[in-house]
């Protein structure tokens, strides 16, 4: 009895060690879009959201090496001249045809990681943090109810969760990420802590 | 009760177990994969460059000899030639016909560091003071030959990849050295199967430019998700950003020990959008300039027995049969030996950009924007190391500029007539070697010892004896590397020039030949040598050229 204990307890461990930690899988473009969403926006700026989704996500969506979603609706950024004036709309682009058009890495599986996928998320992270945006006001107020916002460990921590939901953060990890980003504004301050946790691509991982 | 905990002590025991043996049996799989990743130096290049369409045989793509006996042997194609005969030289012959009405055409080789090629081989000028001669890149030529059931066709994606489960060859070089940027980077209009053992995907682009001025926005197009502007870069690179994912890194590598290459990947990316990719695109439409300029510089270099054929002249043009057609929509139509026959005034115009004084290159030029847009990026990319695996196009030649018009000459063109097809693909071919050997320059001659330059095309069956044409496909493929670590031109090939020599065959082996007895598994042997892959790890069990041989 003692040996088999011996012996699975080897096992065990031998097993845990032995991970080779070789594979990757990142989560799709549109579990990133969502959870971004989510984090950032209300009804009152989804409408810029959208676009920036366009910009970044939908314009560079071969990097994410998925299949072509049939049921997706791509729109294309057109400007209209009238009456001497211009007039910005999102013309529906035949996704079927789009589809057939596409040759490259549409048979990749979408959890490949690749600089430009990581790019594209970083280049997202820095607008939804930049200070002339609403995006990181919205961030305040999912976290403290109102966009007049402590910066502390605790709403630190709340942002942490945001795009960590499952994982847990020792206090001293929190109080060391926290401290980076004191003695400056309040929102400079939530400006920086986001961004770093935001470009992390921890929470984009599976 | 004694019975269920024996069945649950075995339930667990056979659990823990077989988790022990998938993970043990993951590990030998695992660890031929890392043995495989060591399969290249870490600085080690890979330039894979594909003629979509391919043109018709012609100096890289053509039949080649290696001794007298072979060229004794050889049966006249009609479809395939390398000269004019009874012509008259200079510009004279264009404003007199030619007196015996008649142009033979006939295909000649020459001697050249101990193998027999075209005589463009000779072809040289002197480019900012350097001297670029082609007989300096033939030295370093391995030219593969008639290579049956080789799976060669762009439209299959299948030129640069050995077989299924394989890494593409760009992705062998492009698997060790993590210190880069970017793994491997690829133009998708011809789409390659990168198939990288780990995963990681390349960054493909899918615009080429068709003039100068597109070229810009072609380059920024490969690294648009990583382009950013002046106050976002402050922000990325800010220094308590760094330490914050630093920071992270350990948290969540103590979740999963994959983040740990994820967050290298991620800081590599941020170093490329923090502080080089707009240096990159300025370096890179600088030497695209440079590569047109020695693209258009070839392609105004004459070429004996080709440039002074009187074959414009509207008294000789109509003895050359003309072809079928089809053009790209957004181009005109190269006129065919017909219609130069019955508008001198046009044929003149058109004979005109390629013979017209350097000075004359707004209103009459030639020039493969593709090529040049490749080799600048590839000589950018590796010099600054940001990837050192790319699978781009050697392109068609789309800038072809007579006055106000505007053309293309598709590789796949059947259509332009004979004389015409002749007179561009042969310049074509030029402008490329020239092209190719300019990037070796700029590379210099230690980036050139470690880098293997691919250039290959699903257009290389054996042409067809009876003149019906030649066509894409897996017979008789071939292929030609180039490397600095090569040192003398070698042919090699399988298909034996004795063996086909039944006039019904279509594919006769005279037109594919080679008789170096090497098959067509040693192009995939020859390459993985070069890449020194691991033998134990090779695909071909061919053995092939010795170093010492090279």
């Amino acid at each position: 009895m003692k040996r088999l204990k011996s012996l699975m307890m080897f096992l065990i461990l031998l097993t845990t060690f032995s991970s080779n930690g070789n594979t990757i899988r990142m989560a799709d473009k549109n579990f990133i879009i969502k959870q971004l969403q989510k984090i950032f926006t209300d009804e009152s700026n989804r409408g810029d959201f959208k676009k920036l989704v366009i910009n970044n996500f939908e314009k560079n969506r071969t990097f994410f090496a998925e299949a072509c979603d049939p049921y997706e609706t791509l729109f294309h950024h057109e400007k209209e001249v009238y009456s001497g004036a211009t007039s910005e709309y999102f013309k529906p682009i035949n996704i079927e045809k789009k589809c057939n058009s596409i040759n490259d890495l549409s048979t990749k599986p979408s959890y490949t990681e690749s600089p430009g996928r990581l790019g594209v998320a970083i280049k997202t992270c820095l607008e939804l943090t930049d200070l002339d945006n609403s995006y990181l006001e919205k961030l305040m107020t999912k976290v403290c109810g109102n966009s007049s916002c402590e910066f502390n460990i605790k709403n630190s921590k709340k942002i942490y969760q945001l795009f960590y939901p499952f994982k847990e953060i020792s206090n001293e990890d929190m109080l060391y990420l926290h401290n980076l980003n004191v003695n400056q504004t309040v929102m400079k301050s939530f400006q920086g802590f986001t961004l770093a946790i935001c470009i992390s691509p921890g929470w984009q991982q599976f | 009760m004694r019975t269920r905990r024996e069945f649950l002590k075995k339930l667990g025991f056979a659990g823990i177990s077989s988790s022990f043996f998938l993970s043990l049996i993951d590990q030998i799989v695992y660890a031929q994969i890392n043995e495989a990743l060591e399969l290249v130096k870490n600085d080690f290049k890979y330039l894979g460059l594909s003629m979509p369409g391919g043109p018709p045989r012609w100096f890289f793509d053509l039949p080649l000899y290696q001794n007298e006996e072979q060229k004794n042997s050889m049966i006249p194609n009609p479809m395939v030639f390398t000269k004019y005969l009874k012509n008259t030289t200079g510009d004279s012959a264009l404003k007199t016909p030619n007196p015996d009405g008649v142009i033979k055409a006939i295909y000649e080789l020459k001697q050249h560091h101990g193998v027999y090629l075209p005589e463009v081989w000779n072809s040289s000028f002197e480019f900012n003071e350097v001297k670029n001669s082609l007989s300096d890149l033939a030295k370093h030529c391995i030219f593969m030959r008639g290579m049956e059931s080789l799976p060669f066709h762009s439209g299959y994606y299948k030129a640069f990849q050995p077989t299924s489960n394989i890494p593409s060859t760009a992705a062998i070089t492009s698997i060790k050295n993590n210190k880069l940027a970017i793994s491997s980077i690829q133009y998708a209009h011809h789409s390659v199967e990168f198939n990288h053992p780990l995963n990681i995907t390349p960054i493909v682009f899918n615009d080429l430019p068709t003039n100068f001025d597109e070229v810009s926005q072609c380059a920024t197009s490969i690294f648009a998700p990583l382009i950013i502007d002046q106050k976002e870069k402050d922000r990325l690179i800010d220094a308590r950003i760094k330490r914050a994912l630093d920071h992270l890194e350990k948290v969540d590598t103590s979740y999963s020990k994959n983040s740990k290459k994820l967050y290298q990947l991620s800081e590599k990316t941020r170093e490329l959008m923090g502080r080089k990719v707009g240096n990159i695109i300025d370096e890179i439409i600088e030497a695209y300039a440079s590569y047109v300029k020695v693209n258009e510089l070839s392609m105004r270099t004459e070429l004996a027995g080709i440039d002074d054929a009187p074959l414009f002249n509207p008294a000789t043009s109509s003895e050359f049969k003309q072809e079928s057609h089809q053009f790209d929509d957004n181009f005109n139509e190269i006129p065919t030996s017909n219609y130069f026959a019955s508008n001198e005034k046009f044929s003149r115009d058109f004979r005109d950009i390629l013979r017209s004084p350097e000075g004359a290159r707004k209103k009459f030029n030639a020039c493969c924007f593709d090529l040049c847009f490749s080799l600048s990026i590839a000589e950018v990319l590796f010099k600054n190391k940001i990837t050192n695996s790319l699978l781009l196009t050697a392109g068609q030649l789309r800038g072809i500029l007579n006055g106000q018009y505007k053309y293309k000459l598709r590789n796949d063109g059947h259509d332009i007539g004979a004389s015409i097809s002749h007179l561009f693909y042969s310049k074509y071919f030029q402008a490329l070697g020239h092209s190719i050997n300019h990037f070796t320059q700029q590379i210099g001659q230690t980036n050139f010892n470690n880098t293997l330059i691919h250039l290959t095309s699903e257009f290389s069956r054996s042409p067809r004896v009876d003149a019906s044409g030649s066509d894409h496909g897996n017979t008789a493929c071939t292929t030609t590397l180039i490397s600095g670590m090569i040192k003398r031109p070698h042919v090699l090939g399988e298909i034996d020039y004795k063996m086909t020599n039944n006039i019904k065959d279509i594919y006769q082996g005279t037109w594919g030949q080679s008789s170096s007895g090497k098959n067509f598994s040693e192009v995939y042997a020859q390459i993985e040598e070069l890449l020194e892959v691991d033998r134990k790890n090779r695909v071909s069990p061919n053995p092939p050229l010795k170093k010492e041989e090279l």
